[in-house]
């Protein structure tokens, strides 16, 4: 081979070993200007490799995770509100029936009491998915307002 | 193969205990992938406050889309993935050059090669030391991209695979870029070369 390979040619082979009984390795281990380049370019890319790791100068994991959401505890005021809630919800239906016990026994007179615990059935268990429903709708939309 | 494969696995419990809200998981995800980070960050951004925003824009947007992350590449491809294309998006927004036509019309000098090959050796590390800081700001000059896939390639020594994940640029680009990155070092290294002989 009598033409100099080209420098994309010479870069190919400095970084594939393979290729070295090929023609252009013989051309190369027999033509003094074409094997300086080679070695020009392994100069370099050793240098490179000697190159300095940049780093930050700053603790950038402590910089990240204070500004995470924090995960919630069971005691934390935001859980704390939701019991109250739910107690409040659990206690005004009783009490309201306590105060008004005589009107209420009243207004089922007639009913038969498996009937009445139907319908009583029927409301709570409504009542208790509506309330799941509205919980996690709710922290879907909170988690979603903290990580933006 | 066998650290790969353990690395993978210490990977997916890393990322699941994350999901679950294990703050000290995600910060040990910090500091395995920090190095990687910085290299890219610190070869695509110049302004040094620049660079600790967007590294932080990397981590909380890596936090974010954890729960989309399926494997399909390694964890430290896949988060440099996000601070290469944070970069971007930041170059883009400034209106930075990316990656210009770098102009070759140098020829070889043969006289300049031999100097060159003859004051410093492959073989000797002090001089290769030598050799790479007077590179260093060689390599400054290059554009982001070119300085980015030149650090990934021979410093971080990543594949062409793992680069294309990053970079999302076909491997025949990456290699052009490489190719045509390496001979303007070359010949800019030439050149300072030539000037100290006169």
């Amino acid at each position: 081979m009598n033409v100099h390979p080209n420098d994309n040619t010479i870069q190919q082979y400095v970084l594939d070993n393979s290729n070295q009984g090929t023609m252009i390795g013989e051309h190369i281990q027999s033509c003094e200007q074409c094997k300086t380049k080679v070695e020009v370019y392994k100069l370099l890319i050793e240098a490179i490799h000697h190159q300095e790791v940049s780093s930050f100068d700053f603790d950038l994991r402590e910089l990240v995770l204070s500004q995470l959401p924090q995960k919630k505890t069971f005691y934390c005021p935001e859980n704390i509100f939701i019991y109250f809630l739910l107690s409040l919800a659990a206690l005004l239906p009783g009490a309201l029936f306590y105060l008004f016990r005589k009107q209420l026994t009243g207004l089922f007179e007639g009913v038969s009491a498996m009937s009445i615990l139907l319908i009583v059935t029927t409301v709570v268990t409504i009542f208790i998915l509506l309330a799941i429903d509205l919980l996690k709708t709710y922290q879907q939309k909170i988690t979603r307002v903290n990580l933006t | 193969m066998i650290n790969t494969e353990w690395d993978n696995l210490q990977d997916h419990n890393l990322v699941e205990k994350a999901l679950k809200g294990d703050a000290s998981a995600f910060g040990i995800i910090i500091k395995k992938t920090e190095r990687l980070v910085s290299q890219i960050v610190f070869k695509m951004i110049s302004d040094s406050e620049e660079r600790k925003d967007i590294a932080q824009d990397t981590y909380l947007k890596t936090f974010k889309r954890l729960p989309e992350f399926k494997f399909q590449s390694r964890l430290s491809t896949w988060v440099a993935r996000i601070c290469y294309n944070t970069c971007l998006d930041y170059l883009r927004k400034k209106k930075l050059v990316i990656a210009d036509e770098i102009i070759d019309n140098q020829q070889d000098d043969a006289a300049a090669f031999k100097f060159l090959v003859q004051d410093f050796s492959v073989n000797d590390a002090l001089i290769g030391r030598q050799l790479a800081s007077i590179l260093n700001g060689e390599i400054e000059k290059l554009p982001p991209i070119f300085k980015t896939l030149i650090t990934l390639y021979h410093k971080e020594e990543l594949s062409y695979d793992e680069i294309v994940q990053i970079t999302s640029l076909p491997e025949g680009t990456v290699k052009n870029y490489l190719f045509r990155a390496r001979k303007t070092l070359k010949n800019q290294l030439l050149t300072k070369y030539k000037k100290e002989d006169l």
